[in-house]
């Protein structure tokens, strides 16, 4: 057998069944969050105003949803893995005839699967209230298939690093909130003071959220290429950096 | 043929040798009693076989190297081990369902097997249970069915009958009995020594990361068997000083290191008109001399 395609896709199945039995606490937070964030930001807050040519709920809803596809691409894999390792059930994937390769391939498509069901699970929610644009079909799925990729491997990384639950809080709490609410999901960086716009072109969230938000309105605050090149660059990076710690066996194998 | 071949394992953690270079076999359908106190080193050992630890020397399992040939060898594995780590997320049948899968059985090919062994260790009615939820002698059944989904052909238990009652360890050991007769080699460790005495053709005893015995259990037993002969008088003997030899009243006494002198023991109570009543064997169990091979060994060399 040159790849365990059961195997693999039985790590697959089983996210899925992890996900169904915590749907509570994955799949309808991000729904409900998201409507609020439009009720309040979009509807109350921002009814009459425009970010360029498009009204701000448009332009609001590609940050809600990139910001839960990076949450849960993120959630999915730390947790998911932590668990595993910290209750040693993991050891069902280390005695079984996988290679690391399996198992990566198998916890990262779980994780991309939650995150397109969440991307457009909220997407649907919203076009019940108002029709959306989708500029580009190909890169709006480029866009959550890449930044799903960059933060399951994140994701890995950190469960495979972490020693306690709240160790797989830091990054999100320290860096991923900060980072996204910086980087675009509420306001174009053009609103932004020139220092924060400067201090932003380092955040590589800024990059995820400005691009999708290209493949559905059609504009952005800087060339969507970029975007796409950074966004490609660190998924591959950080892909890498996963499947070395898996294949070494960091914290896995005593 | 080879069930399992460990040659020159060595584990470390940190500065703290855990297994010092240890080699054994376990021939095909043998049924290998491996042994030691706690900390000795087995489940290390376990552990460097079934890949969840890594270690220097070579490791290989019906001829084939679990590192190069990592998915034919754990094919040939099936391992309960000692603690109950089984997935949170999935019920009793998952598990076992799920199980095959990752050793890349469909479900509809596992399905018969996972019906079986729920029938055959009684779950049958807690299929979709979650596993917390079971007692501690069904979750040790049920670890013991996730090691034979696959059908294994090497089964290694890490103290398979721990903390299950009487009824439920001779039923486990009739079932292990049968699996060892239909050809599965078995690799048991336990510290219910009576339980190795009757199950397992070879004992292996490792102590300090280091391998103090290993031999089939009869010729480990007749080896180091410290047992005694005890003859029993009609009459109270007058004690005399032998080598070996023992009087407490009309008991005596001959250890086996001494047993060349029966025969002046038996002319000395003849002389005396003294009957012998009764003569009686008695053996070292397995339980005795391990106790006593690890005990002087304490602490190591």
């Amino acid at each position: 057998m040159v790849f365990n395609w059961i195997g693999t896709w039985t790590i697959i199945k089983r996210e899925q069944v992890r996900t169904i039995k915590i749907i509570n606490q994955v799949i309808w937070p991000p729904i409900i969050s998201s409507l609020l964030y439009i009720l309040i930001f979009g509807y109350a807050v921002g009814k009459n105003l425009h970010v360029g040519q498009v009204s701000y709920f448009a332009f609001l809803v590609p940050g809600l949803i990139m910001m839960n596809v990076i949450m849960s691409a993120y959630e999915e894999t730390s947790s998911s893995v932590f668990h595993a390792r910290y209750l040693n059930y993991i050891h069902e994937l280390l005695m079984a005839p996988l290679s690391y390769w399996e198992m990566i391939i198998g916890y990262m498509v779980g994780s991309i699967i939650r995150s397109f069901v969440i991307g457009n699970l909220i997407l649907a929610v919203f076009l019940l209230f108002i029709p959306l644009n989708m500029h580009s079909l190909l890169l709006y799925l480029f866009f959550i298939l890449a930044v799903s990729v960059l933060f399951a491997s994140i994701g890995l990384i950190v469960a495979l690093w972490a020693e306690r639950f709240d160790n797989l809080a830091v990054l999100n709490t320290f860096f991923i909130t900060p980072l996204l609410f910086l980087g675009g999901v509420f306001t174009s960086l053009k609103l932004l003071p020139e220092i924060f716009q400067k201090a932003s072109l380092f955040n590589p969230l800024f990059y995820m959220i400005d691009g999708f938000r290209y493949s559905m309105i059609g504009s952005s605050d800087i060339n969507p290429l970029y975007s796409t090149l950074i966004i490609t660059f660190l998924a591959i990076v950080f892909f890498i950096i996963a499947a070395i710690l898996f294949k070494k066996g960091y914290k896995l194998k005593v | 043929m080879k069930a399992l071949s460990v040659q020159n394992l060595h584990k470390s953690y940190g500065n703290f040798e855990a297994i010092k270079g240890i080699s054994f076999d376990i021939e095909q359908g043998d049924f290998f009693g491996f042994l030691g106190p706690n900390g000795a080193g087995k489940t290390t050992t376990i552990n460097c076989i079934i890949g969840l630890a890594k270690f220097s020397g070579s490791i290989n399992i019906f001829g084939k190297d679990i590192i190069k040939d990592f998915r034919e060898a754990r094919r040939l594995v099936g391992t309960s081990s000692q603690e109950y780590n089984f997935d949170y997320f999935l019920d009793i049948e998952n598990s076992l369902l799920y199980q095959a899968g990752y050793f890349g059985i469909r479900k509809r090919d596992a399905q018969p097997k996972v019906d079986e062994l729920l029938k055959q260790f009684k779950l049958e009615g807690k299929s979709q249970v979650d596993f917390r939820k079971l007692s501690g002698g069904m979750k040790r059944r049920l670890t013991i069915a996730r090691a034979l989904v696959h059908s294994p052909k090497l089964l290694i238990l890490d103290e398979p009958t721990a903390g299950v009652d009487v009824e439920l360890r001779h039923e486990i050991h009739n079932y292990l009995k049968k699996l060892n007769k239909e050809g599965t080699t078995i690799l048991l460790t336990s510290h219910y020594l009576d339980e190795v005495e009757k199950l397992c053709n070879t004992v292996c005893i490792v102590h300090h990361g280091e391998i103090i015995a290993n031999e089939p259990t009869s010729q480990l037993i007749t080896r180091l068997d410290d047992g005694h002969t005890e003859i029993l008088t009609d009459k109270i003997p007058k004690p005399i000083k032998m080598q070996y030899v023992e009087f407490q009243k009309n008991k005596v006494i001959i250890l086996n290191r001494g047993k060349s002198q029966l025969k002046d023991v038996l002319s000395y109570l003849q002389k005396q008109k003294i009957k012998v009543v009764d003569v009686k064997n008695v053996k070292d169990s397995l339980e005795k001399i391990f106790l006593r091979l690890t005990s002087n060994k304490k602490g190591g060399k």
